[in-house]
């Protein structure tokens, strides 16, 4: 069983892993292909480029890894329903289909998407937590450590407490659906008006423009917490029934009116909303975090599910759990459970020696920095370009970082394609748009002129990992973006403190005001010349030319967008928005010479 | 020039099937009197529709893709349906029946604590 | 289909939810008749009663 490939789908955020040896070879996204957000289909695009990566094809595949247990999860949906009798007949009727059609009878379902798969090959199953405790573990840079995953739902199991030891994980507690972190956090995000699975971040930026005035209201009459971390949600606020666990009039009562529709106006009790909510969910986390602690008795802490990807609750487990360090699966939410369904496959495995065998943690981690996704060489790209007839030179390195750094400084929006594509939700400066953070105006200029988005959202800052210290209140590497830490006391300035709201977000607060949000907090992502030479590169020359060694970084996509994969994908993007400068591979675009004003996307715009 | 589509002996014969259901209806109409005409003229037509159908795909693809979707929205409706009968004859009797012997599926109940022991892995062979 | 049939009733066995017997049986059954109806074979034949 060499050659595992691992499989997530059919809910939300399909994805694809190839696990060889044990080594993670290559990981991506469905929706990076199809250009559908979140995109829930069968993998298929994204397991060709698996596939392609290692140059093998579907008949070399030796064992499949799905990331749920179907049969347990379909006896959890029919229990949900004889639950809820004499309700749901028609949410029923609704929602069966799908399981009887596709979702079940996984078999038949990995069959028809792999043909060609030779018919000795296993159809493996690991639980939905299984997968992320998997996710989080295996390739964490730990030899023991406990894990803790947190996410919506999956068979039964909301929230898991193990412990990692070599190759073993050996899951301890649980808390069962529907009492869910990621199901109260959606809920919420719902009620604001965001799309459910992906508005949660928008929730999370906006939390720091409002206050926490709802917090004693939803621990008091929406969710209990417990002193040791369980936690149980009030039914009774919520509708089970609806396609995306919303809230019902008990719920709207409670927190002063109907949901907000998307796209309506956005005001202080929305934000007070989402700080309340954001406040709450940490208390919660660390709960569990002190509980996985107690229980496992372990220094190390690794993360993952979907409410992993919580990044400023993530800054306060570091600061504030009892854990020395901690490691998050960069793919936390569920398009990682197709790595960690292979990584489990392949740990247990008769090959390996089962689970009993040892197992060596990989320093800084085993996830290559999550470029695991496809790359194009200078001439695929320039052959891309070509038909769009663009205008585009080609440089050598040391001009090219030297030319963008330049357009940097000058206040110039740079788009970023170089090489293996991310796996997981954050571009972390292979498909990313990059900017200047010095500047004021730059969030709003990329907010709103680049990325058609909302003007409260915050950019998050990349720095060299040796410099990261000056600029941030940061304990650890955060490669992955995924620790929100405050800007360091010296590079604050001074606010006016009765400003409230969005009037907040006009404020000069730090001397990288592009980066640094209204809480004085940034998402942090460090970057060592191991894991990203070519961005750590393009940093050293932006660094020597300006004395800041700390760059805007975003995912290159438009809202609604999926984050681009290929040239074209990009060239497109860049022609769209309102990028200055597009760099793909050693190849330099500037949009004024570019013979288009516009040109037809290929993605499906959906209401992000 | 583009090339003509080519066409499978499966889906010729698709297309050919999707001529026949208003056949089946002037056959039916036929013989509940609806019309007065013989209802074997109906039956005749039938397979002769088929051919034509099986020998000139193109000319009937048109059709053949409308009368797909009426299948497919009659087909929803008719799963639809059964799903709902289902809920009602063994679902909802199995769910009032279940809690009034006092099963909770959702709801713990107040408690000091919420953990449960963690299901124990099952084999990575089963679907469960 | 019938593998999978039988791969549940191995687990309502062993959790012993016998009460999800005559639900899973029946929603497979009709699965399997929608499979069937869907399936090109058969397709054809059942346009004229549709």
């Amino acid at each position: 069983m060499r050659r595992i490939l691992g499989i997530s789908a059919f809910y939300h955020d399909s994805a694809a892993a190839l696990v060889v040896d044990g080594r993670v070879v290559a990981a991506a996204q469905e929706e990076r292909f199809s250009r559908r957000k979140n995109d829930a289909r069968f993998p298929r695009r994204a397991i060709a480029a698996c596939l392609a990566q290692a140059g093998i094809g579907v008949g070399d595949i030796d064992a499949v890894a799905f990331h749920e247990k179907p049969i347990l999860k379909f006896s959890r949906t029919l229990e949900t329903f004889l639950a809820l009798a004499p309700h749901g007949m028609k949410a029923f009727a609704r929602t069966l289909p799908s399981w009887l059609g596709e979702k079940l009878d996984l078999h038949k379902a990995l069959a028809a998407g792999l043909p060609g798969l030779r018919p000795d090959v296993a159809h493996l199953f690991t639980s939905h937590h299984e997968a992320h405790a998997a996710s989080a573990f295996l390739p964490s840079p730990f030899e023991r450590a406990a894990i803790l995953t947190v996410d919506g739902v999956g068979e039964w199991a909301t929230t898991v407490i193990a412990r990692g030891d070599g190759a073993r994980i050996e899951p301890l507690e649980e808390l069962r659906f529907p009492h869910s972190l990621g199901l109260l956090y959606s809920a919420f995000t719902a009620y604001c008006g965001f799309r459910v699975n992906s508005g949660e971040y928008k929730l999370m930026g906006l939390a720091p423009y409002g206050e926490p005035v709802f917090a004693d209201r939803i621990r008091d009459q929406v969710v209990e917490l417990r002193p040791d971390g369980s936690f149980r949600l009030d039914l009774s606020c919520f509708d089970l029934l609806a396609d995306d666990y919303l809230t019902n009039d008990r719920f709207h009562r409670l927190f002063g009116g109907p949901p907000r529709p998307p796209e309506g106006s956005l005001d202080q009790r929305h934000m007070d909303l989402a700080r309340s909510i954001q406040v709450v969910t940490e208390e919660a986390l660390l709960g569990l975090v002190r509980r996985a602690h107690e229980r496992t008795g372990e220094r190390n802490l690794c993360l993952a599910g979907g409410v992993a990807l919580n990044c400023v609750a993530n800054g306060r487990i570091l600061r504030e759990g009892p854990f020395d360090r901690i490691w998050i699966q960069p793919a936390a939410g569920d398009a990682g459970g197709a790595l960690g369904a292979a990584l489990a496959a392949w740990h247990a495995s008769t090959e390996r020696g089962g689970a009993g065998a040892p197992r060596s943690a990989t320093q800084p981690d085993a996830m290559s920095s999550a470029l695991l996704g496809p790359a194009w060489t200078d001439d695929d790209a320039a052959a891309a370009l070509q038909v769009h007839k663009a205008r585009f030179s080609r440089l050598d390195d040391a001009d090219l970082l030297g030319r963008t750094a330049t357009a940097l400084d000058s206040g110039k929006v740079v788009g970023w394609v170089q090489g293996r594509m991310e796996f997981g939700p954050r571009a972390l400066g292979n498909r990313s748009i990059l900017g200047d953070p010095r500047s004021p105006a730059m969030q709003s200029v990329m907010n709103l002129k680049v990325k058609f988005r909302e003007s409260f959202r915050p950019f998050a800052p990349v720095v060299l990992a040796e410099r990261a210290h000056e600029f941030f209140d940061l304990a650890a590497p955060s490669p992955y973006m995924l620790l929100v830490a405050q800007v360091a006391e010296s590079q604050r300035l001074p606010v006016d403190p009765t400003a409230t709201g969005l009037a907040r977000l006009k404020q000069l607060r730090s001397t990288l005001p592009a980066v640094t949000h209204v809480d004085g907090s940034a998402r942090v992502q460090t970057v060592t010349a191991e894991a990203n030479p070519r961005l750590h590169a393009l940093l050293r020359a932006f660094e020597s030319r300006t004395g800041c060694p700390v760059l805007i970084n975003t995912s290159f996509n438009v809202r609604g967008e999926p984050v681009v994969a290929s040239p074209d994908d990009a060239y497109r993007c860049f022609i769209n928005s309102g990028i200055d400068i597009l760099v793909v591979g050693n190849l330099w675009l500037e949009r004024s010479e570019q013979p288009h004003a516009s040109l037809p996307g290929t993605f499906e715009a959906l209401p992000d | 020039m583009p090339k003509p589509p080519t066409y499978s002996t499966g889906e010729r014969l698709r297309i050919g099937a999707s001529l026949l259901p208003p056949f089946a209806l002037l056959w039916l109409a036929c013989r509940k009197d609806w019309i007065s005409l013989d209802p074997r003229g109906a039956l005749i037509a039938m397979p002769i529709a088929l051919a034509f159908g099986f020998l000139l795909p193109a000319h009937f693809a048109p059709w053949h893709r409308v009368v797909e979707k009426a299948q497919s929205w009659i087909g929803r409706r008719l799963v639809f349906a059964l799903l709902s009968l289902v809920w009602i004859v063994v679902l909802l009797p199995t769910g009032l029946v279940l809690r009034a012997l006092g099963k909770r599926f959702l709801d713990p109940g107040r408690r000091e604590s919420y953990w449960e022991s963690a299901r124990p892995p099952g084999s990575l062979r089963d679907g469960f | 289909m019938i593998r999978l049939l039988r791969e549940f009733l191995r687990f309502l066995r062993q959790e012993k939810k016998w009460w999800l017997v005559p639900l899973v049986v029946i929603l497979l059954l009709l699965g399997l008749a929608i499979l069937f109806s869907s399936s090109s074979a058969v397709a054809p034949f059942l346009y004229p009663f549709l």
